[in-house]
C-alpha cells in the first residue's frame, strides 16, 4: 500500500488545540491502524525546498502520547517540538507516496512548493479543503484584499486529489472556484462532533442558560445574539446568556462592554477545559449563528453532548443531519434568535429538543481518520472498493510491530462507532 | 433733514483684532472703541482671516456674524445691489486684497479708518525694501478707493489731502479714544509730584533720548534728584542704554528710571505721580500720552510737529524733537514752579474731553451716516441675483482650473464643462496650464488671483482636487474664497506633499479633533486604506458653496459637519456618439489594439497604483483563463512609479501570463484611450480604499456602455448604471472579480442584452449630460440662468 505523507508543517510551529490545528491533531490521533502508512512531515523551505520527516518523539507530543505535551502551552510545546526536531531527523520520508496536505494555511511557500510539484508531474497530490470564504466574502474577515491569498488558490487547483470537509465548501470549490474547470463529485470528510471533553448532558427543567462558544471575530454575530438577550431580558425573561471565546484585536468590543452591566451575561474571553464543561452542565441550548462556516463544529459538538442548539438553517455541518434538537433560523437576526431563545424556554419544546439530541447519531473523529485514510488509499489504488471500517485491519500488526522510529502507529485499537469520543481529548471548539 | 436711514448691515475687515501686533494696542483699543459705539440698529458682519488668530473676546461681542473671506460675507448677505456699507478698521496694516471685493465696488460706502502715514516720511526705517515700498504703495491704491476716510488727527486728514488728494468732504477727523481710567477722579491731581515721565515705545521715532539727554544736562534736576521715568515696553539693554546716554550727558544715570511692560493700572500711577508729561517724539499719527496726561491733570509738553501742535496748542510747551536745550528749561521750571504748572495744567484741560471713547465713536458713525445720505438706499426688490445680470448681461464667471494639455482627468472636465457653461454664462477661465489650449465655451487668461479677489465677476469657480495642479488654486480659494468644486475625496496627497508636514498635521488634528502623530500620517501616506482624515475642511470652510460630485462624499462631509456640501453628480465628459458606438467602430479600436476576434479584452483604465488593484486583475486574469476564458488584460495607463511598473509586470511573468499582458509604455493618448474602452469587452475599476473617490474612466466606461466591473464604493459614488456595470466589496477579491467579470460576459452576449444595454446607456447619459451639470451648477451657484434662452440661444448661435 502505498504510504501517506503528510505535511503538518502549521500544526508543528503552531500546536494549539482549537481550529484547523485540533483537526490535523485528530487526524493522525485516529489516522487507522490498518490505512496506508502515514509519514508525518514538514515543510523546509529552502533550494530546494523539501518535506523532512518528524520524529516519532514529536508525533507523540502532537498526540498527547507524551504526557508532556497536556501541561505545556502553545508557545512550549512548540519550543519543545523544535528542540527534539533538531534532536532526530526521523525515518527518511519513502520516495512512492502519496503526499497529503490536511492544511495549507495559505503558506505562500507551501503553496508554490505544491504548484511545482504539480508541475513536475507529481500525481498523487492531495489536499483537505476547509472553506474558502475568505476569497467569497473578505468582508467577513476584515480583509482589505484576498490577493495575498491567491497563491493557496492556485496550489489548490494544481492538487490532483481534493477532498472537503463539507458539501457546501466541495460545491464553492467546483462551482466557483474552478468554475466548471474541473471534475466534479470531489469527496466530503465531515468532521467529528465528539472533540469536546464533556460527559453526556441530560434534561433539567432548571436549565434556563445559553451558551456561545467561539472567538469573536466579527463574523459568528455574538452581537446580534446579546442583542436579543438584552430585548428578552429587558422584557422580563428570565434568561442566563454566557459567551465564551476570545475576542480579535480589530473588534470593537462597545456592545460586549455595555452587555457586561445587565444580570444574567457573562463573557468568558479564555476559558479553561473545566469552565467550558462547567458552562454546559447549566445551559439550557446553544447558540451559534456565525455568518459564514466552512462546516460549523460548535453546532454538532453541542448536539454530540446532547445539547440542543439554535443555529442557522444554512449551516454546513448541519445540512446533512435531520433536523433534530435544532432550531434553524432564517435569516439570523436579532427577532430571528430571540424568538429561538422563547421557543427553546418553553419546558415542552425543550424537553423535545433534548431527547431529539439525544437519539442524533454523529460522526466522530474516529469516522473522519478512517474515512480519509480510505480516501487516499482508494487514491492511490483506484481497484480498490469503497472506504469500510476495518478495511486496512490486516496491516494493523504489521504497523504496531514495526519500529518505533518507522511510520506513526496509531494509540490503540479502534474504538466502538458509538463512543463519544476520547475522554483525554480536552480540546473544545472555541 | 432727518437721520438717513442706515442699511441694516455693515461689514467691517476685523483683522487688526485678530492680529496679536494691534489687537491689544492702539490700533485695537480705537477700532473696539469705533465698534462699541455702533448705532443699535446697526448689524456689524465681520470679515475675519483664517490664517490670523481667532478675534479676541470683546471684538466678537460686537459683530454678529463673521465670514472667512469678502466672498462668503457678499454671498450671505442680502445685498445684490452692493449697498452695504464697509469699513476697514486699520486698512494700512494689512493685505488689502484680502477685502478687495468690499474696496471694488462703487456703490457701497466704503470708509477707512485712517491712522497716520508715518511710513512715507520715514521710509529708510519702515519701508527698508522694494517689496515693502511696493506693498505700502499698493495699500495706498487700494485705500485711495475709500469713499469715507476717518482719521484719528487733522494731521493725518492732512496727510490724506497731500498724499491721496482725498477732498476735504471726504474726511472726518474722529481722533483716538482715551482710556477713561486716566480720567478716574483718584488719578487727578492729588497724587504728590515725584518725577517727570515720557511714555515711548521701543522705536526710535518716540525719541525719549532727547529727554534723558535734557535731564541729565540740567544741573537743577540732577541736583534735586528729581527721576525721569521712561514707560514703554523697553528691554533691559535698552534701559541700558538710556542710562548710559544720561552719563554720556552729565548726569546720574541712577536717575533714569526704565520700568519696563508694566500694567495698565501702574502706568495710570505713573501718570499720576508725574511732574510733567514729555512727549518727544518725531512723528506721529496721533498722541495718546498728550491726552492721556492732559486728562490725568498733569502739565504736558511735546515736540513740534503737526500731531501734537492741535493738540498742544501753546508754542510755548512745546519744543523741537532735535533740540534737548529748549526742552530743559521747561522741565526745571515745572519742578520748581508748581503754580506755573497748575496754570498749564489748567490752559490744556479743555482739550482732552472731546477725546473720550464715546465721543470719538459718536464722530465716527455720524459720519458714516452722513457718507450714506449722499447715496441714497434702494431697498431691495424683486431683481436678478447678480450686478452683472441686472446690467442686462451675462452673469460673469471666474473659473480657477487646470486645463489641457495638462494631464489630468479634471483639466479634461473642466474642458468639457465650458462647452456647455460657456451657453449660460460669460465664462473666463483662468489657469495655471501653461500653452492652453482654446476650450469652447469660454476665455482664456493666464492664472491670476485677482478675479477672486477684485468685485469684477458675479461668481468664482475654484476647481481643486490632490495634486500639484490645483496649487494656486486652492491657496487663492483660502486666501478669498469663492464658490469650489472639490473633484478628490481627499487632499492627504496634496496636504502632505503640497503643503508640507506642518500643514498636513494641523489640519489633520483639528478634523479628528485629537493631536494627529506624523507616524499616524506616514501610516496613511504608505495605505489610504487606514485614512481618518478627508483634509476637506479647509476647502469647505472657504467655499461658498463647496460642491462635491460623490455622494459618499457628501454623506461623510454631512454626517461630520452637520451640514452638507452642494452635490452636483458626475458627469458625462467625454461624451459618445452613436457612431463612436457602433459595431463596425468597436471592431476598428479593437483592430488597431491588435485583438484577434476570439480575445476577450479586459482593460483597466488610468495610472497603474497599487490603490488601483493591479494584483488583483492579474489573478482574476488567472483565473479567468484557468476557467477556458481567452482573457487579455491591458493596462491602460503608467505605473506612478517604476517600482509599481516593475511589480506589476514580475506578477505577470510570475503568474505565466506576460503574454496575454499589456502595459502601456508612455501617456496614454485621447485616441488610444477611446479605442481602449470601445474595443473592450469588459473593464475593470477598483480603488483599495473606499472614501467616496470618483474615477473618470468608470464614467467613461459607462457612458460608453462597456460592461464594468467595479468595487462598490467606487460605483456608488458615481451612482452608474447597474445593467452593464457590476459592483464587488470593497474587500477586493481575485475570486470575485474573476466570477464578476464571467458573469458579465455571460450576461451581455447576444443581441437582446447589446440592445438594452445600449438603452441603459443612453438614458444615463443623457441623465448625466453636461448641459444638466452646467445648470445644476448655475443653481448652486444662485445663477438662474435658465429664466434668460433667449440670451442663452443667442450665446450659442
Amino acid at each position: 500500500m502505498t504510504p501517506v505523507i503528510m505535511d503538518c508543517t502549521e500544526l508543528l510551529r503552531n500546536p494549539i488545540r482549537t481550529g484547523i490545528q485540533r483537526v490535523v491533531r485528530e487526524l493522525i490521533r485516529h489516522w487507522p491502524a490498518d490505512g496506508p502508512p502515514l509519514h508525518v512531515a514538514r515543510f523546509q523551505p529552502g533550494r530546494p525546498a523539501r518535506l523532512c520527516p518528524v520524529p516519532a518523539s514529536v508525533i507523540d507530543l502532537l498526540t498527547d502520547r507524551d504526557p508532556q505535551a497536556l501541561s505545556l502551552s502553545s508557545e512550549q510545546l512548540a519550543a519543545l517540538i523544535d528542540h527534539r526536531q533538531g534532536l532526530s531527523e526521523g525515518v527518511a520520508l519513502p520516495e512512492k507516496s502519496i503526499i497529503f496536505v490536511p492544511e495549507l494555511f495559505y503558506d505562500d511557500q507551501r503553496s508554490v512548493f505544491y504548484q511545482g510539484l504539480a508541475k513536475s508531474g507529481h500525481k498523487d497530490l492531495a489536499i483537505l479543503c476547509f472553506d474558502f470564504l475568505p476569497f467569497l466574502a473578505p468582508n467577513l474577515f476584515s480583509l482589505k484584499t484576498a490577493a495575498h491569498l491567491m497563491h493557496y488558490i492556485m496550489a489548490v487547483r494544481s492538487f490532483t486529489h481534493v477532498a472537503h470537509i463539507s458539501a457546501d465548501t466541495r460545491h464553492d470549490f467546483e462551482t466557483r472556484i474552478m468554475r466548471g474547470s474541473a471534475p466534479a463529485g470531489g469527496i466530503v470528510l465531515p468532521l467529528g462532533a465528539d472533540g469536546i471533553g464533556v460527559e453526556r448532558q441530560s434534561w433539567r427543567a432548571d436549565r434556563r442558560g445559553f451558551l456561545v462558544v467561539g472567538s469573536i471575530d466579527g463574523r459568528k454575530n455574538q452581537r446580534l445574539i446579546t442583542e436579543a438577550f438584552t430585548t428578552l431580558r429587558s422584557r422580563g425573561h428570565e434568561i442566563d446568556l454566557t459567551i465564551i471565546g476570545r475576542a480579535f484585536e480589530n473588534q470593537d468590543l462597545a456592545w460586549l462592554r455595555e452587555a457586561e452591566r445587565v444580570p444574567g451575561f457573562r463573557w468568558i474571553p479564555n476559558a479553561a477545559d473545566s469552565t467550558i464543561a462547567e458552562a454546559y452542565r447549566q445551559v439550557r441550548a446553544t447558540i451559534y449563528v456565525s455568518g459564514a462556516e466552512g462546516y460549523g463544529l460548535p453546532p454538532v459538538e453541542s448536539l454530540s453532548v446532547g445539547v440542543p442548539v439554535i443555529a442557522p438553517a444554512a449551516m454546513p455541518s448541519l445540512k446533512g443531519l435531520p433536523p433534530l434538537g435544532q432550531i434553524r433560523i432564517d435569516p439570523v437576526g436579532v427577532d430571528t434568535i430571540a424568538e429561538a431563545m422563547l421557543e427553546i424556554m418553553k419546558p415542552g419544546v425543550a424537553e423535545r429538543l433534548w431527547t431529539e439530541a439525544a437519539r442524533l447519531q454523529l460522526a466522530n473523529w474516529r469516522d473522519f481518520g478512517q474515512a480519509a485514510a480510505a480516501w487516499l488509499g482508494e487514491r492511490c489504488q483506484p481497484r480498490a472498493a469503497g472506504p469500510k471500517r476495518g478495511r486496512y485491519g490486516s496491516r494493523l500488526s504489521a504497523i504496531r510491530r514495526s519500529d518505533a522510529r518507522g511510520p506513526f502507529r496509531p494509540p490503540g485499537a479502534p474504538r466502538d462507532r458509538s463512543s463519544s469520543g476520547p475522554a483525554s481529548d480536552p480540546s473544545p471548539a472555541r | 433733514m432727518g437721520r438717513p436711514m442706515f442699511p441694516r448691515n455693515v461689514v467691517v475687515d476685523m483683522r487688526c483684532l485678530q492680529d496679536p501686533n494691534y489687537a491689544t494696542r492702539g490700533v485695537g483699543r480705537h477700532a473696539l472703541a469705533l465698534l462699541r459705539a455702533a448705532p443699535g440698529d446697526v448689524r456689524l458682519v465681520g470679515l475675519t482671516d483664517p490664517s490670523l488668530p481667532p478675534l479676541i473676546d470683546e471684538a466678537r461681542d460686537y459683530v454678529t456674524e463673521t465670514h472667512p473671506n469678502a466672498y462668503a460675507a457678499i454671498r450671505a448677505l442680502d445685498d445684490p445691489d452692493e449697498r452695504t456699507p464697509f469699513v476697514s478698521l486699520s486698512p494700512m496694516t494689512h493685505d488689502p486684497l484680502f477685502a478687495a471685493r468690499f474696496l471694488s465696488g462703487a456703490t457701497r460706502l466704503r470708509v477707512a479708518v485712517v491712522y497716520d502715514f508715518i511710513p512715507l516720511r520715514w521710509p529708510e526705517r519702515y519701508l527698508p525694501d522694494p517689496t515693502a515700498r511696493l506693498a505700502y504703495a499698493n495699500a495706498l491704491r487700494w485705500l485711495a478707493r475709500c469713499d469715507l476716510f476717518a482719521p484719528i488727527s487733522v494731521s493725518a486728514g492732512d496727510d490724506l489731502m497731500s498724499t491721496l488728494r482725498a477732498p476735504a468732504a471726504a474726511i472726518a477727523v474722529t481722533g483716538a479714544p482715551l482710556d477713561p481710567h486716566f480720567e478716574a477722579p483718584v488719578t487727578r491731581g492729588g497724587a504728590r509730584r515725584r518725577h517727570l515721565l515720557v511714555v515711548g515705545g521701543a522705536d526710535p521715532r518716540k525719541n525719549p533720548d532727547l529727554v534723558v539727554r535734557a535731564h541729565a544736562g540740567s544741573r537743577a534736576l540732577q541736583e534735586a534728584g528729581i527721576r525721569l521715568v521712561v514707560g514703554g515696553q523697553y528691554p533691559p539693554a535698552e534701559a541700558e542704554r538710556l542710562k548710559s546716554i544720561a552719563s554720556e550727558a552729565g548726569g546720574r544715570p541712577d536717575l533714569v528710571a526704565v520700568p519696563g511692560a508694566v500694567s495698565e493700572e501702574a502706568l495710570v500711577a505713573l501718570y499720576a505721580q508725574a511732574m510733567a508729561i514729555v512727549c518727544p517724539s518725531f512723528d506721529e499719527g496721533f498722541s495718546l500720552p498728550v491726552v492721556e496726561g492732559m486728562a490725568a491733570g498733569v502739565p504736558v509738553f511735546a515736540s513740534d510737529i503737526p500731531a501734537h501742535r492741535e493738540l498742544v496748542r501753546d508754542p510755548a510747551l512745546r519744543f523741537p524733537p532735535d533740540d534737548a536745550d529748549a526742552l530743559a528749561p521747561l522741565l526745571e521750571r515745572v519742578a520748581r514752579d508748581p503754580a506755573w504748572a497748575d496754570s498749564v495744567v489748567a490752559g490744556q484741560a479743555g482739550i482732552w474731553p472731546r477725546f473720550r471713547a464715546k465721543e470719538v465713536g459718536r464722530r465716527f458713525w455720524e459720519a458714516v451716516e452722513a457718507g450714506l445720505a449722499g447715496r441714497p438706499y434702494s431697498p431691495p426688490t424683486a431683481r436678478p441675483q447678480s450686478p452683472a445680470v441686472a446690467r442686462g448681461a451675462l452673469p460673469r464667471v471666474a473659473l480657477l482650473s487646470p486645463l489641457p494639455p495638462d494631464r489630468s482627468g479634471v483639466a479634461d472636465y473642466t474642458a468639457a464643462t465650458c462647452v456647455e457653461l460657456g451657453r449660460m454664462v460669460d465664462l473666463h477661465v483662468f489657469s495655471e496650464t501653461r500653452r492652453l489650449e482654446p476650450v469652447a465655451g469660454a476665455t482664456l487668461h493666464p492664472f491670476s488671483a485677482l478675479p477672486a479677489a477684485a468685485a469684477g465677476f458675479d461668481r468664482v469657480i475654484h476647481v481643486v482636487g490632490n495634486s500639484h495642479f490645483h496649487h494656486r488654486t486652492f491657496d487663492t480659494l483660502l486666501r478669498f474664497g469663492g464658490a469650489a468644486i472639490a473633484h478628490d475625496a481627499r487632499m492627504l496627497g496634496f496636504y502632505r506633499i503640497l503643503l508640507g508636514l506642518p500643514r498636513a498635521l494641523a489640519a489633520a488634528s483639528a478634523e479628528l479633533e485629537r493631536p494627529v502623530p506624523e507616524s499616524e500620517l506616514n501610516e496613511w501616506m504608505a495605505d489610504e486604506d487606514r485614512l481618518k482624515a478627508l483634509f476637506l475642511d479647509e476647502i469647505m470652510d472657504a467655499a461658498s458653496p463647496m460642491i462635491v460630485h460623490s455622494a459618499v462624499t457628501a454623506g461623510r462631509l454631512q454626517a461630520r459637519r452637520g451640514r452638507s456640501p452642494v452635490l452636483i453628480p458626475f458627469s458625462v465628459y467625454r461624451p459618445w456618439s452613436g457612431t463612436d458606438l457602433a459595431p463596425e467602430a468597436r471592431a476598428a479600436a479593437r483592430a488597431r489594439l491588435g485583438l484577434a476576434p476570439g480575445d476577450i479584452a479586459i482593460v483597466t483604465l488610468g495610472l497603474v497604483d497599487a490603490s488601483k488593484a493591479p494584483d488583483e486583475c492579474l489573478w482574476a486574469l488567472d483565473l479567468l483563463r484557468g476557467w477556458g476564458v481567452p482573457a487579455r488584460l491591458s493596462f491602460v495607463g503608467q505605473p506612478t512609479t517604476p517600482e509599481i511598473g516593475e511589480h506589476v509586470q514580475r506578477l505577470a511573468a510570475k503568474l505565466g501570463l506576460s503574454d496575454h499582458v499589456t502595459f502601456a509604455s508612455d501617456y496614454v493618448s485621447e485616441a488610444g484611450y477611446r479605442d481602449a474602452i470601445a474595443g473592450a469587452d469588459v473593464a475593470i475599476q477598483l480603488r483599495t480604499y473606499n472614501l467616496g473617490g470618483l474615477s473618470g474612466a468608470l464614467l467613461d466606461c459607462a457612458s460608453a456602455g462597456t460592461p464594468t466591473v467595479a468595487n462598490r464604493g467606487l460605483a456608488d459614488a458615481i451612482g452608474v448604471p447597474d445593467a452593464y456595470v457590476t459592483s464587488i466589496p470593497d474587500a477586493l477579491s481575485p475570486v470575485l472579480l474573476a466570477e464578476a467579470i464571467a458573469d458579465l460576459l455571460e450576461a451581455q452576449r447576444g443581441r437582446s442584452a447589446a440592445a438594452m444595454r445600449e438603452a441603459a446607456r443612453v438614458a444615463f447619459c443623457e441623465e448625466r449630460s453636461m448641459s444638466t451639470y452646467a445648470a445644476t451648477l448655475c443653481r448652486s451657484l444662485g445663477l438662474e440662468v435658465e429664466t434668460r434662452p433667449a440670451r442663452v440661444a443667442r450665446r450659442v448661435a
